[in-house]
């Protein structure tokens, strides 16, 4: 069979490749994306000390530093059974927000903007940030770096540094916020609130003004009904930093709300050998392959689900987006992929107006930061949105403190077999039938990946399990035509 | 022979009147503490029965103008031994001050700090036995920094500093690190292959041995005929002297093993240095066996007066261990799943 | 003048390098307007085979950020050394294998299959670890495999140039980009981006050197004085033995540092001069003393080697870098099987 591969994929954290093999009549028979990369944080943090843990996990990815230290930091928490005083939760929320803010602004106009700002059919040596400067000009790209810079000082302010900051502890945060440092992050966050609202205008001019790309998120090439998974508080609306977890399915009603430590009776990971990436999936339902639809145990963890499980969003500017949207869109849950683009774009400005909430917050300046833990260390479970979707550490240490089994299930992870099943989707959709294959048309098939922002240095820390090898093979509208199960106790391949 | 007129009363009420001093003339000069000190084993001018002497003597330039009164390192061996119970290395001590304010200055050698790379990170001051370091601001390149400076009053050239600063700021005149690498690499010793590599008949040991811990030369002298091969000695001033790099580094080349002799806790000539060289050697143990290194290839031995001649016993002891946990299971290269 | 010619890649890496140099903010504009980048996977959609397609020495500069863990990243090491005029190994897991080489201690092989038991959420079956083929009903798929080690882009490539960090700060990597634009570059061998001295340099935190500890404590134990040195409040910090150029960033977070800058210039085991400035503050005098403030220094070659175990002298006793770079076990028999 004729074969095409992309590789490597760009313009997303991590490595990854597509392969799509051709059948004879010049359709796609089936198209595979693997992760090429592999470091073994799981097994390495073991006999790491637990508190070091927000500081070494954060290194699984640059671009989501804080997600993983704030989860390695809330499960370090509950290691220890300590609980930190209120102003420490509300300084890691508000870091945390200004985080979430800065990358999904990274993400949108670095990562996956080129191929709405500049189109997919663009020269790609112009399909960059660099190329969106070039044709919106230098005072958008100026805007837009300065969000970028904004947000990336918050981090600095509060933890030293963007890229690996230095917050965390079990117990609090190290550092207190002084008068002058809440008048900076109140600037900030007015600062923060507006380029959400300018974000979203664009959004409207450039994206739902083209028709072309208003065809292509209404369209079916990159349409998938899965259940969605989302953090949100007691108000079951969206909170990065905090809350319950929240299920619900392809139709909207709510499967589980349940708190992080009982993950595992939710949620399973299954194993491939031709990727390093594992696929979870819901236990409720099961594994039925890599399939959508009600029955299938996949769902989705992104800024689209995250929006599909949230009874609104709690600052008033982004509840308006919100409504905004799914009037739009014309139904909640929304399943159309590169609608998460907007739904991004919506946390944006929720993420910058609850950063000028917790910044006008009088209480900020509490020195009260921080509690030492007393209890003996023993296993906890953190929880926290990063940016492309639920993240979860749990750890189980000895009487020291020293981890001695650790289990990692990160944001893109879960979404791994969603991407499997959306690049071939694209992939069998728009390919095909005597069609020239151009590199705008292999673009549009990266672009089935851009949409869930993924970060494959983070769905490829871990280490697999022992799986028995399933291969499903599909027609283009759907249908099984074949399973083939590996079994190695028998020998040979089925 | 002396003459009368070198006689100055008024040194000893100095010497006495200084605190340490007090106890000069209590001094029966019964040679207790010559017999004993260490300083002598390699200065035989070393002598201090007569420092106290003369001092007693009030022949005030004869000793202020002596390099001897410097030599003393206040090991303090002396001190439990001296039967009038006199703290000699005190009353040395308050003779240097004396100097000091009279403008003698010490011959050295000593410690000396690089202005350029020195951080004023204040490690090496907490290291010195003798506090003879301490941070102060100094004008380099037109920039005023604050980095440590030597007081060439207090230091004794032990060494301790050079192996603690971890910038490599700090050296010696004698006993530096390229002198001690290269005498680590004499002969080409470190470029065979060793046992553990399949390519020796032995393990093949490196010492390091304080020189204060080898009690005399007819000692010294049978260390160095076991010379060879699959022994290769390097003599420090001090097991405080002793740098883990220098350890690895012979232990990645043709080294099997690594020996480190220094004092026992108590007896060590520099105060303080034989505690770190065993503090270091046991945390670089720690390291080595968290990575799954075969174990016993780096060991610190105690030597000391009643342990004379036990080194060449403790060598092949090392040596007979590295061979039994080699024949044994063969480590994994990387420890059990469940491990730390 | 013809613009220089950039490329930056991405080998096992975490990303923060190419955060860090999106972090120039409008300084990028500015190097845009001398410099074309012509490869840089995190941000652009060139592809191998346009990299396979320039001629030898094409690229004025790579900037190679992320550790050598698998055949395609020794494989793509080659092919931008062949490509390169000047590779510079960016970022503290080229340079020194970072954080990722702590997987030195017990190995690729505990990774991908000793951790089967301890991961909670996997589903049982038999065992199937990833292998470097696999037979799919249309065709073969690959994989990259795992070597033995983790290994530093020198380590397996000639580099002119290191620039420390995790990430390195971004105005040092102005620094560095200003060398290279105005071709001032110090001698090859050198570290660019980089401050002279150590951590303590750029410190502001109090320390007379009068003060040594007979317990060490950590970061969560104590809340500690903002105005002392770490050490001498029993904290284990990295700053004497790191190279200045971040700023004590960490430091100002009220955070000891960690060492990601790597050693001071020409040291070469991070972790012995950490050990020694470490011991150097330790009160007592007897064994007993001894083994008392060692029982409170948990996980030693995780605290001292954390950034630089790859190319430290410590990971060059357990295995010699002929060894480090062949497959892991655990990959190799499938290999063979395929």
């Amino acid at each position: 069979m004729k074969r095409i591969t992309i590789d490597p994929v760009t313009r997303l954290e991590g490595h990854g490749k597509i392969t799509i093999f051709m059948d004879d009549q010049g359709d796609v028979a089936n198209a595979y994306f693997q992760v090429p990369e592999f470091r073994g944080f799981e097994s390495f943090c073991e006999g790491r000390p637990v508190e070091e843990m927000a500081r070494i996990t954060q290194r699984i990815c640059g671009v989501c530093p804080m997600a993983h230290h704030m989860a390695a930091t809330k499960a370090a928490d509950a290691v220890y059974g300590v609980e930190p005083p209120p102003n420490a939760h509300r300084i890691r929320e508000l870091a945390y927000d200004a985080f979430v803010s800065g990358d999904h602004a990274t993400h949108f106009f670095v990562l996956s903007g080129p191929d709405f700002i500049l189109g997919p059919d663009t020269d790609p040596a112009q399909r960059n940030i660099l190329g969106i400067v070039n044709k919106l000009g230098v005072r958008l790209g100026q805007r837009v770096l300065r969000h970028l810079s904004e947000t990336h000082e918050v981090l600095s302010m509060l933890g030293g540094r963007f890229v690996h900051p230095v917050m965390g502890l079990p117990g609090g945060v190290a550092k207190a916020v002084t008068p002058e440092m809440q008048r900076r992050l109140i600037e900030i966050g007015e600062s923060m609130v507006e380029f959400g609202q300018f974000s979203l205008e664009l959004w409207r001019d450039l994206v739902l003004g083209n028709d072309e790309f208003r065809d292509m998120i209404m369209g079916d090439a990159y349409l998938h009904r899965t259940h969605s998974i989302g953090l949100v508080d007691a108000n079951k609306q969206l909170n990065f930093y905090d809350g319950k977890v929240r299920i619900v399915d392809v139709e909207g009603n709510e499967v589980a709300c349940y708190p992080p430590h009982e993950y595992l009776e939710h949620v399973a990971e299954r194993v491939e050998p031709w990727t390093y990436v594992k696929f979870p999936y819901l236990k409720h339902f099961g594994w039925q392959g890599l399939t959508d639809g009600m029955e299938s145990g996949v769902y989705r963890s992104t800024p689209l689900s995250r929006l599909n499980v949230s009874e609104g969003l709690a600052t008033p500017l982004a509840q308006e987006a919100y409504e905004e949207f799914y009037a739009y869109m014309g139904a909640k849950p929304v399943h159309a992929t590169l609608a998460t683009h907007w739904a991004r774009l919506i946390e944006m400005l929720y993420a910058g107006e609850r950063v000028l909430e917790l910044a006008r917050d009088e209480a900020l300046t509490d020195p009260n930061i921080r509690v030492i833990p007393t209890e003996t260390p023993r296993e906890g479970v953190g929880i926290v949105e990063a940016p492309r979707g639920l993240l979860t550490h749990h750890y189980v240490t000895d009487e020291q403190g020293l981890l001695t089994r650790v289990n990692l299930i990160v944001g893109t992870t879960n979404n791994h077999a969603a991407i499997c099943m959306s690049i071939k989707k694209a992939a069998q959709t728009l390919i095909g039938g005597g069609k020239e294959i151009t590199q705008g048309l292999l673009d549009r098939v990266e672009m089935a990946f851009r949409a869930y922002d993924p970060c494959f240095g983070c769905a490829t820390h871990a280490a697999p399990g022992e799986m028995d090898l399933e291969v499903s093979v599909y027609d283009p509208s759907g249908e099984l035509l074949a399973q083939l199960r590996r079994d190695p106790s028998a020998g040979g391949e089925g | 022979m002396i003459r009368s007129g070198e006689f100055d009363g008024n040194f000893v009420q100095d010497v006495m009147a200084e605190p340490g001093g007090e106890h000069l003339l209590d001094c029966w000069s019964c040679g207790t503490c010559a017999a004993t000190c260490l300083v002598r084993r390699f200065d035989p001018a070393f002598n201090p029965r007569l420092i106290l002497r003369k001092a007693g003597l009030g022949l005030r330039e004869a000793v202020l103008s002596s390099r001897e009164i410097w030599q003393c390192s206040a090991c303090d061996a002396c001190y439990p031994r001296c039967p009038k119970e006199i703290h000699i290395s005190e009353v040395m001590q308050a003779i240097r001050t004396i100097a000091i304010r009279e403008g003698y200055e010490p011959p050295g050698p000593f410690a000396s700090v690089d202005e350029v790379i020195c951080s004023g990170c204040a490690v090496c001051t907490r290291s010195c036995p003798y506090e003879a370091l301490a941070r102060g601001p100094v004008m380099v390149n037109g920039d005023e920094r604050v980095i440590a400076q030597v007081d060439k009053n207090l230091c004794m050239h032990c060494g301790v500093c050079v192996a603690a600063c971890p910038s490599g700021a700090m050296s010696l005149e004698e006993f530096n690190d390229q002198e001690i690498l290269s005498r680590m690499g004499s002969g080409g010793w470190l470029e065979q292959p060793g046992y553990l590599q399949g390519a020796a008949d032995a393990p093949r040991i490196l010492a390091f041995v304080c020189q204060w811990s080898i009690r005399s030369d007819a000692e010294w002298a049978a260390l160095e005929a076991l010379e060879s091969e699959r022994l290769h000695l390097v003599n420090l001033p001090c097991s405080g002297r002793v740098d883990p790099a220098m350890i690895l580094l012979a232990l990645s080349q043709g080294a099997d093993g690594v020996l480190v002799a220094g004092c026992h806790e108590g007896e060590c000539h520099y105060k303080r240095g034989t505690y770190l060289g065993r503090g270091k050697v046991a945390l670089l143990d720690t390291v080595l066996n968290q990575m799954s290194i075969h174990p016993g290839r780096v060991r610190f031995v105690e030597l000391g007066a009643l342990t004379r001649s036990a080194l060449p016993a403790l060598l092949d002891q090392m040596a007979n261990e590295i061979v039994t946990a080699s024949t044994a299971a063969a480590p994994a290269m990387f420890s059990a799943a469940d491990g730390a | 003048m013809e613009k220089l010619k950039l490329a930056v890649y991405w080998a096992s890496s975490c990303g923060g390098c190419d955060i860090a140099i999106v972090e120039l903010g409008e300084r990028l504009l500015e190097l845009a307007q001398v410099a074309d980048i012509v490869f840089w996977p995190a941000a652009m959609d060139f592809k191998y085979t346009d990299v396979e397609a320039m001629p030898d020495k094409h690229i004025d500069v790579t900037l190679f950020n992320g550790g050598i863990r698998t055949d395609e990243d020794a494989h793509i090491a080659h092919l931008l050394r062949t490509k390169t005029k000047v590779l510079v190994a960016f970022g503290s897991c080229a340079m020194e294998g970072c954080i990722p080489g702590l997987s030195n201690i017990k190995g690729p092989d505990h990774a991908l299959q000793g951790a089967a038991w301890t991961s909670p959420s996997v589903d049982n079956g038999a065992q199937v670890l990833q292998q470097g083929h696999f037979a799919m009903p249309e065709g073969d798929l690959t994989l990259p495999v795992l070597s033995k080690q983790l290994r530093t882009l020198s380590q397996v490539v000639p580099v002119e140039y290191s620039i420390p960090g995790c990430p390195p700060h971004h105005d040092q990597i102005w620094k560095a980009m200003t060398a290279v634009i105005e071709n001032k570059l110090p001698e090859v061998g050198s570290l660019l981006g980089v401050d002279d001295r150590t951590v303590c340099d750029q410190c502001p935190r109090e320390r007379e050197g009068k003060i040594r500890v007979d317990r060490f404590v950590r970061p969560h134990e104590i809340i500690p004085d903002p105005e002392i040195c770490f050490l001498e409040q029993g904290l284990i910090c990295a700053g004497p033995a790191t190279h200045a150029g971040c700023g004590a960033l960490c430091i100002h977070a009220e955070m000891p540092c960690r060492g990601c800058y790597g050693p001071p210039a020409g040291v070469v085991d991070q972790g012995a001069a950490m050990l020694d400035a470490i011991v150097a503050g330790f009160e007592g005098e007897s064994d007993a003393d001894i083994r008392q403030v060692l029982s409170t220094i948990v996980d030693p070659v995780g605290t001292l080697y954390r950034f630089s175990l790859g190319a430290s002298v410590l990971h060059q006793i357990k295995m010699g870098l002929a060894e480090s770079g062949q497959v892991c076990d655990s990959q190799r028999n499938g290999e063979d099987a395929s």
